[in-house]
């Protein structure tokens, strides 16, 4: 499978925003926080369609998540809106400040369409297992 | 809901609307909503003292008014056991704040988070548990905006009311943000887009500096398009040509040095520059030194013009979280009072740290989902001890909680007095608009429960009991 190598960022969307309100069990909150928003041309590298299961790689963790078109041209990054997803690759180091890098990490990203992106429950049961 | 439902349910003299409400979502703290409410349900099925509509405000609080009873709510407090926390058993609200207050009480390290989606009213209160607990207290600012108040308290900030921005800014710039996401009316009520007293629209140029474009870019005059983690050196660029130095470069940060020129001639020809600033500075490499250089910026901006700088504030209160920390206990977040005085050290003191550390032994989340917003190595943390969690609806962090306590809706359902502060430091008061469900107190009145239920536990003499 083609990878490639983008800058992370993860952030608020509009549709994030309207999840935590309409839920964080909700639909609309999943499918606003599951995703990462890619360029054309970075999927067309990793010879993806959007709606394509791929999955996100840091040194602080990985995570499975939705392809999809980003809003304007961003080659060489990936979005993700904010939310327990996201935070499943970036770093729990904050630099002495209390605030985690959140933004501009490097990550990998791998199509694989045999693994399904998990729902909160399911999230956090998998968390539960490293845990215990 | 149809264009036709709302027509009958505002035309109808059985549903009452109340205006001038103030949005409980966001920083901006719109004050000009007007909510429509059932009185006795002019649409089948829609029952008495419900919100049917929410008018001007954005989608996002156009969805928080409407979503106020849903599926999600929570009616009752619950005490959660089992390895996932499946076991669910239904309480009083006297008995879950006793479980509650004995968790607290018996951790050596708790800490008690959140805080920006409530009133200042409940944060007073908030501070006071964590006073008595010995705990240490966090607001949601030590993961958005602290960093910029670290720079603040390093620096200073020259800043205004967004009424002052709104009649006199001609030049606007949004750094590290995206208004159209996290504050959808912003440049609508304070800045791009309404006409100031001495500032008309179409004169005002309003610049986008960010890592990638996004729809905001679309309607701004002039973006720049700065490479990921380099905001700071862009700064530093902006400051040294303003400055009368030459930069011996192409380019900076990714922006070619023409691009930079042209921008610090526009600073320097505009009458008052108004700088927002979002996470983009806050959360990347450099932190609290990109707010540092922007806030020096604008300083050495009023030697050609006026100038000032605003944080573009996320949760409808967090300012107030920080003014209430700050007149209470002279810190603005991460505060410990496990030494009986209050101590200040970000990275130290801070909820991240100090779960990410293996320190905390028991955490209490109020208006707040540290589940949903904390690192995974943190989110692990807060799944090997006890959780309270005091909050409407259910979340991410009710999905790993001990103990969940359901509040009433501030500014929307919670009695008294309740104010908040807008992201320029204007207080306001939110007034109740519908009953809360029964059984159901706002946050302070529960955090004053927990408050004397922990000194009657550790027989602390502040009440009488
Ligand atoms: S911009 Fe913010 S305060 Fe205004 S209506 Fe939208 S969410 Fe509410």
């Amino acid at each position: 499978m083609p990878s490639i190598e983008v800058v992370l960022l993860t952030g608020r969307t509009r549709r994030q925003g309207v999840g935590l309100e309409a839920g964080k069990l909700s639909k609309i909150y999943h499918e606003a926080t599951t995703q990462i928003r890619l360029d054309p041309s970075d999927l067309e590298k990793l010879k993806i369609e959007p709606g394509d299961i791929v999955e996100v790689t840091t040194k602080h963790g990985s995570v499975v998540l939705r392809a999809e078109l980003a809003e304007r041209a961003s080659e060489g990054m990936g979005f993700i809106p904010y939310g327990p997803w996201a935070n499943c690759v970036i770093s729990g180091d904050t630099d002495s400040t209390g605030m985690p890098t959140m933004k501009g990490l490097k990550a990998i990203v791998t199509p694989t369409p045999d693994k399904q992106v998990l729902n909160l429950q399911e999230l956090f049961d998998d968390m539960r297992k490293s845990v215990s | 809901m149809t264009t036709k439902d709302t027509d009958a349910i505002l035309s109808t003299p059985r549903s009452r609307i109340t205006k001038h409400v103030i949005c409980p979502f966001c920083g901006c703290l719109c004050d000009d909503i007007e909510v429509a409410v059932t009185m006795t349900g002019p649409l089948p099925r829609v029952p008495e003292g419900t919100i049917v509509e929410a008018l001007n405000a954005c989608r996002i609080g156009h969805t928080k008014f409407l979503k106020v009873r849903d599926e999600y709510r929570i009616y009752k407090p619950e005490l959660r056991s089992g390895s996932n926390k499946s076991e669910v058993k239904q309480v009083t609200l006297e008995e879950a704040i006793k479980v509650a207050a004995k968790i607290l009480t018996k951790a050596k390290r708790p800490v008690i988070y959140g805080l920006a989606s409530t009133s200042n009213e409940a944060n007073v209160k908030a501070l006071e548990l964590a006073e008595v607990s010995g705990a240490v207290v966090d607001n949601t600012s030590s993961v958005c905006h602290g960093p910029g108040i670290e720079a603040v308290q390093r620096v200073g900030i020259g800043t205004a009311t967004l009424g002052k921005i709104k009649n006199y800014s001609d030049l606007i710039i949004y750094w590290g943000c995206n208004p159209v996401a996290a504050h959808p009316r912003h440049t609508r009520r304070y800045s791009q887009f309404i006409e100031g007293l001495f500032q008309q629209v179409e004169d005002r140029k309003v610049y986008h500096i960010d890592v990638r474009p996004t729809r905001f870019t679309d309607q701004v005059t002039n973006s720049i398009i700065v490479e990921p983690n380099k905001d700071y050196e862009l700064l530093q660029a902006v400051r040294a040509l303003l400055n009368g130095s030459d930069l011996q470069a192409s380019e900076v940060a990714g922006v070619p040095v023409r691009q930079i020129r042209e921008f610090v001639n526009d600073l320097k020809s505009a009458k008052f520059v108004t700088i927002f600033f979002g996470l983009g500075l806050t959360q990347t490499h450099g932190k609290d030194h990109n707010v540092s250089a922007a806030i020096d910026l604008t300083a050495d901006l009023n030697h050609h013009t006026k100038a000032v700088i605003m944080p573009l504030r996320g949760h409808f209160n967090v300012t107030g979280s920080n003014h209430v920390s700050t007149w209470t206990y002279g810190y603005p977040f991460s505060v410990s009072l496990e030494q009986g005085s209050p101590y200040y050290m970000p990275g130290e003191t801070s909820a991240v740290d100090v779960l990410v550390r293996g320190e905390a032994d028991a955490f209490f989340a109020i208006a707040a989902d540290p589940a949903a917003s904390f690192p995974m190595a943190a989110v692990k943390e807060l799944m090997k001890i006890p959780v309270i969690i005091l909050d409407p609806k259910r979340c991410a962090t009710t999905e790993i909680a001990d103990v969940i306590i359901p509040s009433a809706y501030v500014g929307i359902e919670a009695d008294g007095v309740q104010t908040a502060y807008r992201m320029d430091g204007i207080p306001l008061q939110l007034d109740k608009i519908v009953d809360a469900p029964p059984g159901i107190k706002g946050d302070d009145q529960i955090l004053d429960m927990m408050v004397r239920e922990v000194c009657r536990l550790k027989g602390i003499k502040r009440y009488p009991q």
